[in-house]
């Protein structure tokens, strides 16, 4: 090692390097599903982190009379949810949330909560 | 920084940022088969005594099931796990879901695999917050692979030793331990919607440089659900009453093919036939896609 530090574990394995950051949780929100407006996020940087939504399960219930319905499209079906729309802005540390809506034929309903989680990390790239 | 010592990297960077809690290894391991399960789960469902009653979680591949009543429902082992009983309206029902790659108190979680032979073709970090249902972090993906899950400190410590460095917040929590195990998380990135959907829907290819070459690397996709349900034909069996139709899931799928480079391309469902019951409206089809993200881990040790 030329300059700098560096973290290594017991087998000598090198953990952390001069070239890296330590992956942390910068800021975690729980939102409910069709919130729409702003929040700040201050202590976050898009070029050194990523933010992600982690939805909350829920469980679908069929009405009375769905049961044979839902049993035969269990097999097939690998139901998601749309997620809402981020844009976030790097100046102002402000992540606008516009909830989403369903398309058409969706044939299941959003959870009611999803967390916003924001980590720190080394850095990030353009595709 | 008003106070303290402040490590940055050589771009800069502060390694620590005297806020924030850094993510550490707490778990390890392999994850089922999310196919098979799910199939075992189906088939033991068939199997339940009529009526029986459904009901479907929202996400990934995990189903729960009730029996009818007081009547348990049999499970096997890994397919099938008893998550708990009761929930508003249905204090009688036993809810199973297929068994989760992890399940822990607590959130913030995050999976990181190991690449396989078999792409990444989906994928979910999900919270449990349902009534009668043991709360948690969900993960689930594709495929049987290795896998770490990182959550951030303060997890149950299990220390061996008594020495090495801690790093504390304003407040005096522990943010930093270096007896803890670490996943050295380089790089995020995001593969845009408009490039997801060209692959989806024209199955195009897009390879993904890496900034330097990261073998045998950790990737971490906290949500991967881009598919395009193709409605193929409709034929009609017996009075006529019985529609039958065809159709494929297609897939957007993520597969790093060497040391450098991630591919996104299509994973092409096979054919299925799906019968729509008479008193029912056909089967809509449908399809999502969203921007896809990743973290990349080196590999340590």
């Amino acid at each position: 090692m030329a300059f700098g530090f560096e973290f290594r574990d017991a087998a000598g394995n090198e953990t952390l390097t001069i070239d890296e950051a330590m992956p942390r949780v910068i800021d975690e929100q729980r939102l409910a599903w069709g919130f729409s407006g702003t929040i700040w996020v201050p202590g976050f940087d898009d070029q050194y982190g990523m933010f992600y939504v982690s939805p909350e399960l829920r469980i679908a219930t069929p009405s009375a009379g769905q049961e044979w319905w839902q049993a035969q499209t269990v097999r097939p079906s690998v139901p998601a949810t749309p997620f809402p729309t981020l844009n976030w802005n790097n100046a102002t540390k402000a992540m606008s949330i516009a909830p989403a809506t369903l398309p058409d034929g969706w044939p299941v309903q959003p959870p009611r909560f999803y967390w916003l989680v924001f980590l720190g990390l080394n850095a990030r790239f353009e595709v | 920084m008003a106070y303290g010592i402040e490590l940055t990297n050589s771009a800069g960077v502060p390694v620590f940022d005297q806020a924030s809690r850094c993510l550490r290894v707490v778990a390890s391991g392999a994850t089922i088969d999310a196919d098979a399960a799910a199939e075992a789960a189906f088939q033991e469902y068939q199997a339940l005594p009529s009526p029986k009653r459904l009901h479907q979680l929202s996400f990934g591949q995990a189903r729960s099931f009730e029996g009818p009543g007081a009547t348990a429902m049999p499970h096997s082992g890994f397919a099938l796990q008893l998550m708990g009983t009761g929930y508003p309206g249905f204090p009688e029902a036993k809810v199973y879901a297929v068994r989760p790659v992890f399940d822990a108190a607590g959130g913030g979680f995050s999976a990181f695999y190991r690449w396989t032979a078999q792409p990444i073709n989906r994928a979910i970090e999900t919270e449990i917050n349902v009534p009668g249902v043991p709360g948690g972090t969900f993960c689930l993906v594709n495929g049987v692979r290795q896998y770490r899950i990182l959550a951030p400190i303060p997890t149950p410590g299990g220390y061996a030793s008594d020495y090495g460095m801690q790093i504390r917040d304003a407040s005096g929590a522990v943010i930093f331990d270096s007896r803890d195990t670490f996943l050295a998380v380089r790089f995020a990135f995001i593969v845009p919607k408009a490039v997801a959907d060209d692959v989806l829907y024209n199955g195009a290819t897009r390879d993904v440089t890496l900034p330097e070459p990261m073998p045998n690397s950790w990737v971490s996709v906290p949500i991967l659900s881009c598919f395009n349900v193709v409605f193929l034909g409709r034929r009609f069996a017996g009075s006529g009453t019985r529609r039958i139709d065809t159709w494929r899931m297609d897939r957007v799928e993520l597969q790093q093919i060497d040391a450098s480079t991630i591919r996104v391309s299509r994973n092409t469902g096979a054919a299925v036939e799906y019968e729509n019951p008479a008193s029912q409206n056909p089967q809509p089809y449908y399809s999502y896609s969203h921007d896809i993200i990743a973290y990349l881990a080196r590999n340590v040790g």
